[in-house]
């Protein structure tokens, strides 16, 4: 295949060959049922790479049409992958309803601003829009897994294995390709061999750790929790929130005295 | 080779790292359930209660009489050991805080629904005390804070504990009617729908 190095090609044989076999071991177990977005990423990884396999074959690796398809394909995966961290999202809070439902309401208008802001940041010439393009979305996806865990460290929500290891994963990857696109993108052709290296080895090494992080068990990750009665919340949240009103209220008076003298 | 460019977007980068690493490892305390919860409502709040004992400790009478019957050297001595016990007791005081903070949070967690606008107040509520209490902690390091002042502060926190505990009492009777009342319907085997 004209344009990539022998061992570029071996590292994206291992990788798409790690892919499947995760892809074969969610089906097998019918894991797909509690990883769904998980899968459906892998899936389409998987077939990404078939579909590029073909096109570098027919066409060669700088031929336009190449560059259409890979591009193009990866609207796909990152659609996907933005289920693969809902997915998370939802293994992480799911199981606490009120927590939850403010949750992702407040992420998912996060995600829709930062991905709305990427595209139209990304500007109109192809060969750069598509690189800022791909930063932007990057880094949202670093955002919005920072958000979420500091969402559940606010509320004291200790993350399975399991799901520690689906996020890093995906922080790990978007990191690097945050950092190497960028690269890319001031030095365009003389980069792209180091590129391909640099976005096949920390994917092939997130491959094996989202590995891991399926094949513990399941009943870890979504344990059921009782409730307690919706009164409580309602009667107790804004007791809460009323002293502490008045206890910051007179903190800044000790603080400020001279502000708050009638 | 000129990685200069890189220094922004890098720092970007190593800031949501940085952050996100915290997040998923900074949690030391156990995680909260509904047995959590019990073991909060049975811990007792037990420093605010000391604040009579804390208010003598820097009353200005004290020190008066000290310096005029065991000399400055010892008022000055007395006043240094004192402002630490105060200190520690703003610290205590803080603990008695997050407690406090820790009993909404897990009724939020294992509450079926949650409202935005008390959770997000009571987040930037918990923000602004933090913040003031860490200045308030400099300025008695200082010398300049009075003890009316920190009392004030743990009036505040006694009276939440103490309103707190009573409506979870309420809640924790009200509950156990309920539980009795479908009971009492299950062995009259009625149906309340």
């Amino acid at each position: 295949m004209a344009g990539l190095a022998t061992w570029v090609l071996a590292l994206f044989y291992l990788s798409l060959a790690l892919q499947v076999v995760v892809v074969c071991y969610l089906l097998s177990r019918k894991l797909w049922l509690v990883y769904p977005g998980q899968s459906a990423y892998f899936l389409v990884n998987v077939l990404q790479g078939c579909v590029l396999i073909a096109a570098y074959r027919r066409w060669g690796y700088f031929d336009r049409r190449t560059q259409l398809a890979g591009w193009g394909s990866e609207i796909l995966v990152l659609v996907m992958r933005a289920w693969a961290i809902a997915d998370i999202c939802r293994l992480l809070l799911g199981r606490y309803r009120g927590v939850w439902g403010l949750a992702w309401r407040l992420l998912l208008v996060l995600g829709l601003s930062l991905v709305g802001y990427s595209i139209v940041a990304a500007g109109r010439v192809w060969n750069q829009a598509v690189l800022k393009a791909n930063i932007g979305l990057e880094l949202s996806t670093l955002l919005i897994l920072v958000v979420l865990f500091l969402f559940a460290r606010h509320y004291e929500i200790v993350a399975s294995p399991a799901v520690r290891a689906l996020a890093l994963g995906f922080l790990i990857y978007s990191s690097f390709t945050v950092v190497n696109d960028k690269i890319l993108q001031q030095w365009l052709v003389s980069y792209i061999p180091r590129w391909q290296l640099f976005s096949t080895l920390p994917f092939i090494f997130c491959v094996g750790l989202w590995f891991w992080a399926v094949r513990q068990p399941v009943a870890k990750t979504a344990a059921a929790l009782s409730v307690l009665p919706r009164d409580v919340y309602y009667a107790l949240a804004p007791e809460v929130n009323l002293r502490l009103r008045l206890l910051n209220e007179r903190l800044l008076r000790l603080w400020n005295p001279e502000a708050h003298r009638p | 080779m000129n990685l200069l460019f890189l220094l922004p977007i890098g720092a970007l980068v190593l800031l949501l790292v940085g952050l996100f690493l915290w997040s998923l490892f900074g949690i030391r305390k156990k995680p909260l359930n509904q047995s959590g919860i019990t073991e909060l409502e049975g811990k007792e709040q037990c420093h605010a209660t000391h604040c009579p004992q804390i208010r003598q400790a820097l009353d200005p009478a004290d020190f008066a009489y000290l310096a005029a019957a065991g000399g400055a050297k010892l008022a000055r001595n007395v006043r240094r050991e004192r402002r630490r016990v105060v200190n520690d007791y703003l610290v205590a005081l803080r603990g008695d805080f997050d407690h406090l903070l820790r009993l909404a949070r897990a009724i939020a967690v294992l509450s079926p629904e949650v409202v935005a606008v008390h959770e997000f107040e009571r987040l930037r509520l918990t923000l602004e005390f933090q913040w003031r209490c860490r200045l308030i902690g400099l300025r008695l390091m200082l010398g300049a804070a009075t003890l009316p002042q920190v009392s004030g502060v743990s009036d505040l926190v006694s009276h939440l504990a103490v309103r707190l505990e009573n409506t979870l009492k309420e809640l924790g009777e009200r509950a156990a009617l309920a539980a009795e009342l479908a009971s009492s319907l299950d062995r009259r085997n009625l149906n309340t729908v």
